[in-house]
């Protein structure tokens, strides 16, 4: 999929910004603090309705203004389409495709595709349980609307058993009233664990060839689910036993999380466990190491996109030159023959590193973009 | 700065506190009630006082009524053996509206919301359970509350809670639906997984 035409109103150190696209490969350089991260946040921010470094979107607004609007015109394999949103200081963000106001922001989630690597995202490997959860939600939410109405449903469902739980230790709460819970709990539950698992399964194998041609070392990425365990190759097909699988657990640690006053099974509590050549990454890693498999698992996850949805998302590369070395770097923009479309940015002076054949340069500065004549 | 007179203002606070009416709506609402005909405007008073000391809850089902009991329940043509438990009288008003169902009612007050401090014993659950124990002539109980979270906890505590008085009763869920008239490219996907997996039989 790709992106034609990409519009920004208030949005960020942006004023007003059009930005017409050609070409598969685009790579926008400038001075620090000119709006290079910005532009990548509102193309992340049209596939996702989530931006990558801020949980309170009016943060995006343009200092001084009410609202932002950013809209975007792609072509891929379900036609050509127009997304869009209007965010308001508040936060508020009203959702539009083809210029039609959506009922839901959910129902624009995906429909542009994009997979977002920063250079914060060491984190992936180095950070808690949470930011490997997010990677695999930010991935698996784009790709089917079911799971990110899942998850949301699932997470409502947490919130309200753990106020249960909390209520239970002065003893007000009968027994009955948690099962209602763990009921759903289970279904969802089980749902997005399978979900996640068979996403692994692949990511798994693409991260794997990745890290054997950066470094030829053996990367293994497996999925814990903290209420089934190592899941075995038939168990996507046994969801019903699964659920019934989840319910028994959460009974038998129901004494358990009642002392701790929140629940301590379920996706919420999953990780995703990263060994290379048999050794806990997140332990035992080099930085060098962490940072090839943060190139492989980003990769993987652009992989996986192409086998679920038959096109690549759009990939945007931020500030990648400062934060790789030479080998890794190279290994990455081979891998952008691939097929995706290419954001990326650069300062000027890493901007002799980054030759990418066929690519179209644009200046960022203070808030605008020029593109660059060829040669430059 | 005070340059709405006291009554004035007190009646813009009031509309104000009326849902979905935000202060700028109060206000215009507040100006049309004073410079309006008179009749309208103590037509409205009354019928605020009159609504508020005739309309009480029928005594069986919880739905409104201006007597003991509600219309729907003293309608004997209405099957006797069927209640459909919903969660507030809006989904009531719109069963009815759809004219389809032609059975009784009990309306809980809300659904089960830890969150909000509302667990079983407060939404009208006792009322429903003594009145099946009571009535030997109810066969079915039809769980209509709301598709959310929520509406479902409810929904599968009040089954729990029914299986449990051992009765030979049948429980149901209503189907969770395609909008009609509606484009499935435009359904979201768990709206569309859930029709599916309670798919009927043609
Ligand atoms: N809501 C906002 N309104 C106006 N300007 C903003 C807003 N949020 C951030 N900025 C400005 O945007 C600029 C940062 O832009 P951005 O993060 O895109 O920089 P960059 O070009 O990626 O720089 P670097 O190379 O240092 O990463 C800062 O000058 C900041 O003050
Ligand atoms: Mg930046
Ligand atoms: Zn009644």
């Amino acid at each position: 999929m790709k992106i034609k035409y990409l519009r920004l109103n208030d949005f960020r150190n942006y004023k007003s910004c059009r930005l017409a696209v050609e070409t598969r490969l685009n790579v926008f350089l400038g001075q620090n603090a000119q709006g290079k991260t910005n532009l990548l946040e509102a193309l992340y921010f049209l596939a996702t309705a989530r931006s990558p470094r801020t949980n309170s979107a009016g943060d995006m607004v343009k200092w001084e203004r009410a609202e932002a609007g950013i809209s975007a015109q792609l072509e891929g394999l379900a036609g050509t389409n127009e997304v869009g949103f209007v965010i308001g200081k508040d936060g508020r963000k009203k959702p539009y495709l083809n210029r039609k106001l959506q009922r839901r922001v959910s129902q624009l989630v995906g429909v542009l595709k994009a997979v977002f690597f920063m250079p914060d995202d060491l984190a992936l490997i180095k950070g808690g349980p949470s930011e490997r959860r997010s990677f695999l939600d930010a991935g698996l939410s784009q790709l089917t609307g079911a799971y990110l109405s899942r998850l949301s449903r699932y997470q409502r469902v947490v919130k309200q058993r753990n106020e249960l739980l909390k209520k239970s230790t002065s003893g007000q709460v009968a027994p009955d009233e948690f099962r209602a819970w763990d009921e759903q709990l289970a279904e969802f539950g089980s749902l997005l664990t399978v979900a996640r698992w068979q996403a692994v399964l692949s990511l798994a194998r693409h991260a794997a060839n990745a890290v054997k041609r950066i470094s030829g070392e053996c990367l293994e990425v497996r999925y814990r689910s903290s209420f089934l365990g190592e899941l075995g190759p038939e168990d996507g097909s046994r969801l019903e036993e699964l659920k019934s699988q989840a319910v028994r657990e959460l009974a038998r640690l129901l004494p358990a999380d009642c002392r701790r006053g929140y629940t301590s099974l379920g996706p919420h509590a999953d990780d995703l466990a990263v060994y290379l050549a048999g050794k806990e990454l997140r332990s035992f890693g080099s930085q060098g190491q962490q940072r090839t498999a943060v190139v492989a698992l980003k990769i993987a996850m652009c992989e996986y996109f192409h086998e679920v949805s038959g096109e690549y998302p759009l990939l945007l590369l931020d500030d990648v030159a400062s934060e790789l070395d030479e080998r890794r770097r190279d290994y990455l923009l081979d891998c952008l023959d691939g097929g995706a479309q290419v954001f990326l940015t650069a300062t000027e002076e890493l901007s002799g590193n980054i030759r990418l054949k066929g690519a179209s340069y644009y200046s960022v500065k203070d808030g605008r973009i020029e593109k660059l004549s060829p040669g430059l | 700065m005070n340059r709405i007179t006291p009554a004035l203002e007190r009646l813009v606070a009031e509309l104000g506190k009326l849902p979905s009416v935000g202060p700028k709506t109060a206000f215009r609402q507040a100006l049309y009630i004073l410079e309006t005909d008179a009749e309208i405007a103590d037509g409205l008073a009354l019928a605020v006082r009159e609504a508020r000391s005739k309309v009480k809850r029928c005594k069986l089902c919880y739905n409104y009524t201006e007597e003991e009991r509600c219309s729907i329940c003293a309608d004997q043509s209405r099957e006797q053996g069927t209640i459909c438990v919903v969660s507030g009288i809006g989904n009531l008003y719109a069963i009815e509206r759809s004219g389809e169902y032609n059975g009784l009612y009990h309306v809980l007050e809300g659904n089960i919301s830890p969150l909000e401090g509302r667990g079983p014993s407060n939404i009208r659950l006792d009322e429903l359970v003594s009145r099946l124990r009571g009535e030997e002539t109810v066969k079915e109980v039809i769980l209509a509350t709301n598709p959310t979270v929520e509406g479902d906890a409810t929904a599968m505590y009040v089954r729990e809670q029914i299986k449990s008085l051992g009765l030979s009763l049948k429980v149901s869920r209503i189907a969770y639906g395609l909008p009609v008239g509606g484009d499935i490219d435009y359904v979201d996907d768990l709206t569309l997984s859930r029709a599916l997996s309670s798919r009927l039989e043609m």
